[in-house]
C-alpha cells in the first residue's frame, strides 16, 4: 500500500518538475511590446477618453498597460499577438495622423463593433474584466459619435457645386478608359447600374445615401431564401452619394462618392470568409486598397455579421 | 450518468427550439416587400434615383420603364446591424406616373397604391403636388 502511495507521489513530482521546467523555458521567448510615443493621440472629452483607455487602449494604443499576469508566457504570447494586430487595425495614439473623415468613420465602426459584441475580444475580457463596457458607458459613446454625425444644411452650395461638376461632360468617358482594378485583382464592374435594387440605406453617420444592387444570382437567391450563405457568384454593388437637402426636408443624391463590391466565391476568397471586396472612390473610380491586404480591413468590419454570411444590409423580399 | 445525458440532451434541444434560425429579424427584409400585384412595376425596371424626406421619415427609390415612373416609398427605421444608418421599414406607397411619350412632361395617369396594393384616393391638389415632386427627381449621378 505504502509502496503504491510513494510511487504516485514520485510520479506527480516528476510531472510537476517537467511542467515547471517547461514554464520557465517558455519565458525565454518574449516578443517585445514596445510602448512608443503617443504624440498624435485622439482628442476627445475626458469621459470618452476614460472609456477608451479602459476598454481599448491595451491593444489599440502605444501605451499598453501590462499587468503582472499578462507578462507570463503563454498568456504573454496571446497578449503580444493581440497588441500587434490591434495597433495595426486601430491605434488611438496615432489617431491624428488620419484624415478627419477617417477618424469619424473609425469611431463609428468601433462603436458598432462594441454594440455587436465583437470588441473588446472575449479572449481578452475573460481575464481583463474592467474592459467590458457597461450599458451606461456604451450610451455615452453612442451619444458622442452621434454628435460627430455629418450635419446636413438645406441648399448646401459646396455640395451642389461638386455634384454639378460631376455632371459636366468629360473629355474621355469611362467607356474609353481602361477599367480600374483593385489591388486584389477585382476590376470595376460597370454593369451594376442595370442590376436590380435590393435595398437602400440612409447613412446619417457620414452624410451619404446608398443603394445596393444585386446581380441575377443575388436576386434569385433572395427569391429562393438562399441568403445564408449566399451562393457563389453573388455580387452586390453598393453605391454612395452625398445627401442634398432642400428647405422642405427633401433629400436627393448629390455627388457620386464611391461604389463597393462584394463578390462571393467561397474558394477564391477563402481568406476573407468567401467574399472578395473592392471599393472604387470618387467619380474617377480610384481603387481604395494600397496593398492587397486591404481586404482584411473590409472583413474585419464585416466580421460581427458572421451569422448573416458577413452581409450587413438585409435585402428586400422580391 | 444516463440521467445526466438525458438532462443535457433536453437542455440542448430546448435551447435550439428557442433559437430563431432566421436571424434577428430574418435574413430578408419582409416588411419592406411590395405586394405581389405591384412587383412587376419594379422588376426589370431601370433604377433612376433614390430620395428621402427628413420630416416624414421616409425613403424612396424611383424606377423608369414602359413609359412609367414608379416611386416606391418606405417608412425608415434604424438599422439594427449598423448604428448610424436607417433602412427601409414597412412599405408606405407605390406611385406610378404614366406618360405616353417617355421624357415628356405630360402625365397621362397618376396612381398611388398603398402597402396592400390597393388604389388610394387622393384629392387633385395632392395629386398635382406629387406629380410635380416625382417629375422633378433627377437621375442619380453615375461615372
Amino acid at each position: 500500500m505504502n509502496q503504491t502511495k510513494n510511487r504516485s507521489r514520485t510520479y506527480l513530482l516528476r510531472i510537476s518538475s517537467v511542467l515547471a521546467v517547461l514554464l520557465i523555458a517558455m519565458q525565454l521567448y518574449h516578443p517585445a511590446i514596445n510602448n512608443s510615443k503617443a504624440d498624435a493621440e485622439i482628442q476627445a472629452p475626458p469621459e470618452i477618453k476614460a472609456i477608451l483607455k479602459n476598454a481599448c487602449y491595451d491593444c489599440h494604443s502605444n501605451t499598453t498597460d501590462l499587468r503582472w499576469y499578462d507578462q507570463i508566457a503563454p498568456v504573454y504570447w496571446q497578449v503580444a499577438a493581440h497588441v500587434q494586430t490591434g495597433r495595426k487595425a486601430l491605434n488611438f495614439s496615432q489617431w491624428q495622423n488620419m484624415p478627419s473623415a477617417d477618424q469619424k468613420a473609425k469611431l463609428w465602426e468601433s462603436v458598432n463593433q462594441i454594440i455587436a459584441g465583437a470588441m473588446p475580444l472575449k479572449s481578452y475580457t475573460i481575464i481583463h474584466r474592467q474592459a467590458v463596457l457597461t450599458p451606461a458607458e456604451l450610451t455615452v459613446l453612442k451619444a458622442y459619435v452621434s454628435s460627430l454625425a455629418a450635419k446636413s444644411k438645406p441648399g448646401d452650395t459646396s455640395k451642389l457645386k461638386v455634384a454639378d461638376n460631376q455632371l459636366k461632360p468629360k473629355k474621355k468617358d469611362l467607356a474609353q478608359k481602361k477599367l480600374p482594378v483593385e489591388m486584389n485583382g477585382i476590376a470595376y464592374l460597370p454593369d451594376y447600374k442595370n442590376w436590380q435594387v435590393i435595398s437602400t440605406t440612409d447613412r446619417f453617420d457620414n452624410g451619404t445615401m446608398r443603394v445596393i444592387f444585386g446581380n441575377d444570382i443575388a436576386v434569385k437567391a433572395v427569391k429562393e431564401n438562399r441568403t445564408n450563405p449566399w451562393p457563389d457568384g453573388t455580387i452586390f454593388a453598393k453605391v454612395a452619394w452625398d445627401q442634398l437637402e432642400d428647405a422642405k426636408g427633401n433629400i436627393t443624391p448629390g455627388a457620386f462618392k464611391q461604389v463597393e463590391y462584394m463578390i462571393k466565391d467561397h474558394q477564391k476568397y477563402a481568406s476573407t470568409n468567401g467574399w472578395g471586396f473592392a471599393r472604387f472612390k470618387t467619380e474617377n473610380l480610384i481603387p481604395y486598397g494600397k496593398t492587397a491586404l486591404f481586404a482584411a480591413e473590409c472583413i474585419n468590419c464585416h466580421r460581427p455579421m458572421k451569422d448573416a454570411d458577413f452581409v450587413f444590409t438585409q435585402p428586400i423580399r422580391n | 450518468m444516463k440521467r445526466f445525458i438525458i438532462s443535457v440532451a433536453t437542455c440542448v434541444l430546448a435551447l435550439n427550439a428557442c433559437r430563431d434560425n432566421t436571424g434577428k429579424t430574418g435574413f430578408i427584409n419582409e416588411r419592406a416587400a411590395l405586394p405581389e400585384s405591384l412587383k412587376s412595376l419594379t422588376v426589370n425596371q431601370k433604377f433612376t434615383t433614390s430620395a428621402m424626406n427628413k420630416t416624414a421619415g421616409t425613403m424612396s427609390v424611383l424606377y423608369a420603364g414602359k413609359g412609367n415612373l414608379t416611386l416606391v416609398t418606405w417608412k425608415k427605421k434604424g438599422d439594427e446591424n449598423w448604428f448610424g444608418a436607417n433602412v427601409p421599414d414597412s412599405l408606405l406607397t407605390v406611385e406610378v406616373l404614366h406618360s405616353p411619350y417617355p421624357g415628356s412632361a405630360h402625365v397621362e395617369l397618376y396612381n398611388c397604391f398603398d402597402h396592400n396594393g390597393q388604389l388610394m384616393k387622393q384629392d387633385s391638389l395632392a395629386e398635382i403636388t406629387r406629380i410635380g415632386y416625382i417629375s422633378s427627381l433627377k437621375p442619380s449621378i453615375f461615372p
